[in-house]
């Protein structure tokens, strides 16, 4: 059981963290199917207003390959199909009804798991619309399918049972009560690849079944964003050639796969993280996958201009922006909600700066060891030209340039930048996050990464 | 409040109300100098850093506050001992030193600030925090007699030509003030140079009163005519800095020991002696280095390696000094530290970020090129006494390059493990 260390990155201690709390949130009457979030999904819809659909059953397909699938959150009938800015499908709103049937997909004893072949598990994910809650690395997509990758080999998976990143989940409350599934959704993703690794945080005490189970598999990392980034975990376990691809998959999907091979149907509960300076209670909620933003957030002030409320879903670094009307999707978990900070501090750059966000020693707030920082969403300055201080290059997890990189991004240059390892950024946002001069590097980088793929 | 009113004026400016319009740059930069912007992330990551470009700046002019205060202080008593006065207090000399240094100080910022803002009013851009620093190093690189006019071309010519035609803050090859600095060495070099002598005549008024005129500089080879031309004493003079001394090739003279015959070691590291303003005391430019190593602003590593090649590359003449070499060779290498602008330029000037390399192995090299350079064009050059603002300029033509081949390396070394 090893302890990974890696270079860069940084604890945060930001305020607005969820309390570790549990409160089971009554299902709503209206839950949707959103494909938001799951990188280029295009959805076909194969149902209209009016059907009658069972949880589980398949409501869109992904247009470039109809395998591909995302499956009803609830049981009921389709109430509306709701489109957003340029016909992007917000979701599609199931009214439910009492009884909530779900399709059976057969359950499956621990010993036969044990035997099935990858592809037979890649088969009963798809089917279930479980395939796109999975990731993979380099490129943060859904993962290829046996099927589609041709030269592209499969290097591993990665599982990530620890949260690191600033206004997100607390694992132990994951797994509480989840053992037998979590274990059972490590044995399916096994199947898939002999190299399952499951990263837990430094200091963990891991439940009993799953060491007992997966002791060779287990790793621990270092308590520091952006320890769950699975591109950081590869990098210092494994690092990737060319043509390799990793998988991974969050602590929450790892139960969703293992309930469906335990007990032949789709899970729908769902943990959340409401979090955030503008949360009445920061706190877990036992919700249903699909429940709208808003949902949750009756617990919240009662500020909904836009202008001055920010909603967030996933994490502060890496999590979009969402609104309250939104309907939360299969890889959401947790929601964020920020106040606005525009305050204009009189002169804030000559002040001792004791309560003062920074990885640098600029303010005396770096003498302070217990401090949590406030979450503002303030950008701290206006955008300048680079000035070479070396800050992102030393926070960057992944031993980069980052702003060498930007620099052959902005400008076009493909072979500077595939000369400066553009395709090791794991996206964690952390150059971004401290360059002094504002500059947005990781959308640059992103940029850059597109740009790549389109000419290459 | 005045700040509301300050963001009425930006608002207009911005919406391109005439005239106001043409403030525009200069407003927008009074404002967020006065309050943060109201700016809010517009993507992941939604929070960011305090850090920004304006606290990074005045971290570095407080790290540059300690030359400031000990170089009016030295101003004031350098006025005072060459007019023979040895008891004044300290707050006669700080006195004394501020109305000379601090007129040049506020110059510095009014001038460079006034070019800065025309530059980003044409090109519709912010005016850029670099300023701030280059504004600060600028009066503490010329010598305290310097006239005005003098001054103002000097930063002038360091803002447009060192800094803006290059397209500004982060895109300078060499460091503004160094521009500025060798603009004025290499345009007046009579009045530059640690041979000049700086008089204050007095003028005789109708009542027959006296009464001190202004600072006025003399070639070496006329003071003895001048003074004899005048009625009175002057006011105040002030003789050859340390380099001017130690670097003289007189046959007969020893320069070392004429050196430590006017000043002693301590003398040097304390900057008790006449210099350009702040690079006198080696003692505040360490104080400052405390400061800007401790916050993390500026490299250790290139300041280290400054101190390192400084002290090789004099090593080497000092070992191969003998008879036969001129005298300046057997000064001990560590002396070199003391004199001159070695520890300020090492510490302030060679770390600007921007001139400098990016990487740490190539920031080591560069100072180390630095160092030796500097001491080898004051060792061997009779006509440069002093070589440090020669030798940055000189390495920030080669910064790129020392960063092209050391990333070059890493690069290459990276993509063989996978």
């Amino acid at each position: 059981m090893t302890l990974v260390r890696f270079q860069g990155g940084h604890r945060f201690r930001v305020k607005g963290e969820p309390a570790k709390v549990v409160e089971t949130l009554e299902a709503p009457e209206l839950l949707a199917l959103s494909p938001a979030g799951i990188k280029d999904f295009k959805p076909r819809i194969v149902v209209k207003v009016g059907d009658k659909v069972q949880i589980g059953q398949e409501i869109a397909h992904h247009k470039k390959n109809d395998v591909i699938k995302l499956t009803s959150p609830a049981g009921g009938v389709v109430e509306e199909i709701r489109y957003g800015r340029r016909r992007v499908l917000k979701g599609v709103v199931i009214k439910r009804d009492a009884e909530e049937s779900a399709v059976d997909f057969g359950a499956c004893q621990t010993d036969a798991l044990g035997k099935l072949s990858a592809s037979e598990i890649e088969t009963r994910l798809l089917e279930s619309g479980l395939w796109p809650q999975l990731t993979s690395f380099p490129g943060s997509s859904m993962p290829l399918l046996e099927s589609e990758r041709g030269e592209k080999l499969l290097a591993g998976i990665y599982v990530s049972a620890l949260f690191t990143e600033s206004h997100t989940l607390e694992t132990s409350l994951v797994l509480d009560n989840n053992t037998e599934n979590f274990t059972a959704g490590l044995l399916a993703l096994s199947r898939l690849h002999p190299n399952l690794k499951i990263f837990f945080k430094q200091g963990m005490s891991v439940p009993e079944q799953i060491r007992s189970a997966f002791k060779d598999n287990i790793c621990f990392i270092e308590d520091k964003y952006p320890a769950e980034n699975i591109g950081v975990q590869a990098f210092y376990t494994k690092r990737l050639k060319k043509n390799e691809f990793i998988v991974g998959a969050s602590a929450q999907t790892v139960i969703d796969i293992g309930y469906l091979f335990r007990k032949g149907r789709v899970r729908t509960e769902r943990l959340y993280a409401v979090c955030g300076n503008a949360a009445q209670k920061p706190m877990h909620f036992r919700g249903r996958k699909g429940m709208a933003v808003s949902d949750l957030t009756q617990i919240f002030s009662e500020q909904v201009d836009g202008s001055q409320i920010r909603f967030i879903s996933g994490g502060l670094f890496t999590g979009k922006r969402v609104s309250a009307e939104d309907f939360l999707g299969s890889l959401d978990e947790s929601v964020s909600v920020l106040a606005e900070d525009r305050h204009r501090i009189p002169f804030v750059f000559f002040r001792p700066g004791l309560n003062r966000l920074s990885l640098s020693r600029a303010w005396f707030s770096a003498l302070r060891t217990d401090m949590e920082a406030e979450s503002s969403t303030s950008n701290n300055g206006e955008e300048r030209a680079c000035i070479q201080c070396r800050a992102c290059i030393d926070v960057c997890p992944v031993d980069l340039i980052p702003n060498l990189i930007m620099k052959a991004s902005v400008t076009g240059e493909i072979e500077a930048m595939e000369a400066l390892s553009i395709h090791d950024c794991v996206d964690c946002g952390l150059c971004t996050f401290v360059c002094p001069s504002k500059i947005e590097l990781g959308r640059d980088i992103l940029d850059g990464k597109s740009l790549i793929e389109k000419e290459g | 409040m005045v700040f509301r009113l300050l963001d009425k004026l930006v608002r207009q400016a911005e919406e391109g109300k005439s005239p106001l319009k043409y403030q525009r740059a200069g407003l927008a930069a009074l404002s967020t100098f006065f309050r943060r912007p109201a700016d809010v992330t517009k993507q992941a990551p939604h929070i960011r850093d305090a850090t920004d470009l304006k606290r990074f700046m005045l971290l570095v002019v407080a790290a540059l506050l300690p030359c400031l205060l000990f170089g009016i202080w030295n101003t004031g008593r350098g006025a005072y001992l060459s007019i023979g006065q040895t008891d004044f207090t300290f707050f006669d000399a700080f006195l004394e030193g501020s109305l000379h240094v601090l007129p040049l100080v506020l110059l510095s910022y009014a001038v460079g600030g006034f070019c800065e803002m025309i530059f980003a009013q044409l090109r519709n851009h912010e005016i850029a925090e670099g300023f701030l620093v280059t504004g600060m190093l600028y009066p503490l690189v010329c010598p305290a007699t310097i006239p005005w006019w003098m001054f103002t071309l000097g930063i002038i010519f360091g803002v447009v030509i060192g800094k803006e035609v290059f397209g500004g803050t982060g895109q300078n090859v060499f460091n503004p003030a160094l521009v500025a600095r060798a603009f004025l060495f290499f345009a007046y070099p009579a009045q530059m140079s640690g041979e000049v002598w700086v008089v204050k005549p007095y003028d005789k008024l109708a009542d027959g009163t006296l009464t001190p005129a202004l600072w006025t500089t003399i070639p070496a080879d006329q003071i003895g005519q001048f003074i004899a031309g005048q009625t009175h004493a002057p006011d105040a003079y002030s003789g050859a800095t340390a380099l001017a001394i130690v670097t003289e090739n007189a046959p007969g003279l020893d320069s070392v020991a004429a050196l430590f015959s006017v000043f002693s070691s301590w003398d040097m590291f304390v900057g008790l002696m006449p210099g350009s303003i702040g690079e006198v005391s080696t003692l505040m430019c360490l104080i400052g280095a405390f400061i800007l190593v401790v916050t993390g602003i500026g490299s250790w590593r290139t300041m280290v390696g400054v101190f390192a090649g400084g002290l090789v590359m004099a090593s080497l003449f000092y070992f191969s000094s003998s008879d036969q070499t001129p005298t300046v060779f057997a000064l001990a290498p560590h002396e070199h530290l003391l004199m001159g602008g070695f520890a300020f330029g090492a510490i302030f000037m060679a770390t600007d970020p921007v001139s400098s390399p990016l990487h740490n192995t190539s920031r080591l090299i560069y100072g180390f090129l630095i160092g030796a350079l500097c001491i080898l064009i004051r060792t061997i050059n009779p006509a440069f006494p002093e070589g440090m603002m020669l030798s940055i300029l000189f390495m920030n033509i080669f910064a790129a390059l020392i960063d092209h081949y050391v990333i070059r390396a890493k690069t290459k070394r990276r993509a063989g493990r996978v």
